[in-house]
């Protein structure tokens, strides 16, 4: 042989483990800290193994962890349900940043899940994908907020999710006026549904847009007990 | 030279590499993401290691433009060792790029239109059309803008940024199939159907989870027609499919044919149907007929009253009637037949390389004789659109840059991947090989034997395609006399073509320093023994099949000492004892 000095690799990235205490710690530390900083420790800590889940009803997070580390992996789940006007954003989002999108698709069922199991629906067309999506992840971000819902104002900055992997909220204490100015600060693409009173954005058969000073989730699953799509439940 | 502007979204990936390999140099990034990153922007490691890299530009359905011969031209000095190599999947690749310069060089590409992005690791490769698409008297449809849609829609499609293992798409415009859809994830071949009401409708028939590797299996057809505006949403459903079922665990067994194996095909079958008929409301697919197709058109070349069409594809004869260098040329390289009289010729591309030269010289015939350049998957480039006078012309012409001996078709088209060349992961020098069956072919005269087609791999994995051709070799290590050896599995008749695929069945296992001498005794009773109109199929066949054949081929394989002939242990543009010396595969990390 001409050579054999082979290009191997030779480091790869692990990604740091967390006691629960010590995610305690630095989720306490993190609640008055700016969400660039979270984000940027995230980015440092698990590098390549975490990824940002996105519902695309705005970019504002992807916008913040952009910033951060552009390589990062975003993940948004094509249920098969979607708004146009979702599908329309995320590829106006993906362009926008150049982004490293990567579109879980869901497997055809034989039957309308929404109709015949509500209930499961969403485990069967999301949480299934979003677990797809975060095998051989360390952690996980996403733009849930406290003051979108009852059932998630107790919401952690960081903590641990069912999966044992580390979740990151790094806007959760935004409140919605937060946002809204930060979107316009950096005009920031979002969802024209937001726009015709759509306050939170998912499958279009469980979505309605909502009154003026309602619940901005209180149009998901409109009229059923069900609150949350299973995506942050611990 | 003219430039074009270059697409914002090729623009952000060259800016984004360029980050990527400024935090990888300055140790921020590790080399195994810095790696994954690399490769789907299309550019590979090297065999000689340090920051050498194998650049793969794609040329969607080998579509290549004066400008963009021209730039290959100034690449191949500038940036590499003086040539560029043709893949046998319309690629071009330039060996020895510095790492550092290689944001200059997508830049370059990007100037003139091209990309390497998604050429390779786990993603849609480059989407193959056959070369005359467009130009051919054959065709059935035009297949040209219909790859080009499924080129513009697959690349950067967040579906398929992060596969199981890697997704190749091959078109043809008709069932002769010089685009090798048989064996590819997704295999278009343009075809018609009578409706009820007597009318007839082009369309398309589109197979399945092909693949070759170190395990071949045939592409499957998914329905016995697709219409035109269910193509794109069909791919997109096969790709969807595999997206969802590969293999993630083991890269080794996720292409799309393992899914096949493992599941079954009606499974598999069935979950594409049902995915397709979800997609007008999910994708970003607006429906229809995709808007490139509505510019471009798609319909066929059509096919000349006066002429007879040249016969295409696979183990297609060549009569020779003269022993004029231009003659012979013109009667091996010429395709004729076409409604508006125009015709194709080729230049032949020793082992698949292009010197910087060449393609200047290449770049100044397209403009003379304002035609068109496309590349073909048997390494050579064919030039179309040419009216019957330009024919000496272009002899001439491809005389002058060593590029007009008869060659398509001819036993010395010899087709071999970079081998031990370059590859991190072959186990011979199987271009050294190509190099030395075409020269015991031209030395024992049989150079210039028809419909036989010599193929070449340098491991198992098959980027050569040996299991498709007449005769196939495959490099493997040998041992003998308590030392190692190059050496080659042969196998006999394969053959791709008329919607049918048959692997090559092994012949035989050879010293690599034989193996020149083998192929030459096959081509030489087939050229004997053949009678008129025989295939090399059907000669194997009247022969008593392969083993028949490989019996009279025994006395080859033997293995002299090494003090008796020391090059025997030593492959083929080495000067060392041959040693298998493999590096990480980057083709399936």
């Amino acid at each position: 042989m001409t050579d054999t000095s082979l290009s191997l690799p030779t480091t790869r990235f692990e990604p740091a483990a967390f006691t629960d205490d010590e995610l305690a710690e630095l989720n306490a530390e993190f609640e008055t800290a700016p969400a660039s900083k979270i984000i940027r420790w995230a980015a440092d800590a698990f590098g390549p193994h975490l990824s940002l889940a996105a519902s695309m009803a705005d970019a504002l997070l992807i916008d913040l962890a952009h910033r951060a580390f552009p390589a990062i992996e975003v993940v948004f789940i094509d249920t098969g349900y979607h708004f146009p006007e979702t599908m329309e954003t995320v590829e106006r989002i993906r362009r926008h940043y150049g982004l490293n999108l990567r579109i879980m698709t869901v497997a055809p069922h034989d039957e309308e899940l929404w109709i015949a199991d509500p209930e499961n629906c969403c485990s069967a067309v999301k949480v299934g994908q979003l677990d797809r999506a975060l095998a051989s992840k360390a952690a996980w971000m996403s733009g849930l907020r406290r003051d979108e819902a009852p059932s998630r104002a107790n919401a952690p900055i960081l903590g641990r999710d069912v999966r044992g992997l580390v979740k990151v909220n790094p806007i959760a204490n935004w409140t919605r006026a937060d946002c809204d100015a930060y979107l316009r600060e950096h005009e920031v693409p979002y969802n024209p549904l937001l726009d015709q009173g759509y306050g939170s954005i998912g499958c279009w058969p469980c979505t309605k847009p909502v009154a003026e000073g309602e619940d901005p989730r209180s149009g998901r699953w409109a009229g059923r007990d069900k609150t949350e799509c299973g995506l942050h439940l611990d | 030279m003219p430039l074009i502007e270059i697409d914002p979204e090729i623009a952000r990936d060259i800016a984004k590499f360029e980050t990527m390999l400024t935090a990888y140099q300055a140790g921020d990034l590790e080399d195994d993401v810095f790696r994954v990153f690399r490769l789907n922007n299309g550019i590979y490691g090297q065999r000689q290691g340090g920051t050498n890299q194998m650049v793969r530009v794609k040329s969607p359905y080998g579509k290549l433009t004066a400008e963009q011969l021209d730039l290959f031209a100034r690449v191949a000095d500038e940036y590499s060792r003086g040539w560029g190599h043709i893949t046998t999947r319309q690629n071009f690749q330039f060996h020895y790029v510095e790492l550092t310069r290689v944001p200059d060089l997508m830049r370059e590409f990007a100037s003139v239109g091209l990309t390497t992005r998604e050429a390779c690791g786990d993603t849609v490769r480059n989407v193959q059309g056959c070369h005359l698409a467009g130009a051919c008297p054959h065709e059935v449809l035009d297949i040209t803008a219909w790859a080009e849609a499924a080129f513009q829609h697959f690349l950067h499609n967040p579906i398929a940024q992060r596969l199981p293992r890697k997704f190749k798409i091959n078109f043809s415009g008709c069932e002769t199939d010089c685009g090798q859809a048989m064996f590819n994830d997704a295999g278009v071949i343009a075809t018609r159907r009578t409706r009820d009401d007597g009318t007839v409708e082009a369309g398309f028939r589109v197979y399945v989870a092909g693949g070759l590797g170190a395990n071949p299996f045939p592409a499957l057809a998914l329905e016995d027609f697709t219409a035109k505006e269910d193509l794109l949403p069909t791919l997109e459903a096969i790709l969807r499919v595999f997206e969802q079922t590969g293999n993630r665990k083991n890269k080794l067994r996720a292409r799309l044919k393992w899914v096949v194996q493992e599941q079954g095909w009606e499974w598999v079958q069935e979950r594409i149907l049902a995915t397709r008929k979800l997609l007008p409301a999910s994708s970003s697919w607006p429906g229809g007929i995709p808007e490139v197709v509505r510019e471009w058109g798609d319909a066929p070349a059509g096919r000349s009253e006066a002429v007879e069409p040249t016969v295409m594809g696979h183990g297609t004869p060549v009569a020779f009637r003269s022993t004029k260098a231009y003659d012979r040329w013109e009667q091996a390289n010429v395709v004729r037949g076409t409604a508006k009289g125009t015709v194709s010729a080729y230049a032949w591309s020793r082992l698949g390389d292009v010197t910087s030269a060449q393609f200047r010289g290449l770049a100044a015939i397209t403009r003379e004789l304002d035609a068109e350049v496309r590349i073909t998957n048997r390494q050579n480039l064919v030039f179309r659109n040419l009216t019957e006078e330009q024919l000496p012309i272009l002899f001439e012409r491809l005389t002058a840059i060593d590029m007009a001996q008869p060659g398509a078709e001819l036993s010395r088209d010899v087709v071999a991947c970079p081998g031990a060349d370059t590859c991190n992961i072959a186990v011979t020098q199987s271009r050294g090989l190509a190099a030395a069956i075409g020269e015991a072919l031209e030395a024992a005269g049989l150079a210039e034997v028809g419909g036989v087609r010599t193929n070449i791999s340098g491991c198992t994995n098959s980027c050569g395609q040996h299991h498709i051709a007449d005769i196939g070799f495959m490099g493997a290590e040998r041992r003998a006399h308590g030392r190692s050896a190059p050496g080659y599995q042969m196998l006999l008749g394969g053959y791709v073509g008329q919607e049918q695929i048959h692997f090559g069945e092994k012949a035989l296992r050879l010293p690599a320093k034989a193996a020149p001498q083998a192929a030459v005794r096959v081509v030489g009773r087939f050229a004997a023994e053949r009678v008129a109109g025989q295939t090399f199929r059907e000669w194997i066949e009247a022969s008593g099949g392969v083993k028949a054949i490989a019996e009279e081929l025994k006395d080859l394989d033997v293995f002299p000492t090494p003090e008796e002939h020391p090059d025997f242990y030593v492959d083929y543009d080495e000067t060392g004892p041959y040693e298998v010396a493999l590096g990480d595969s980057e083709c399936a990390v």
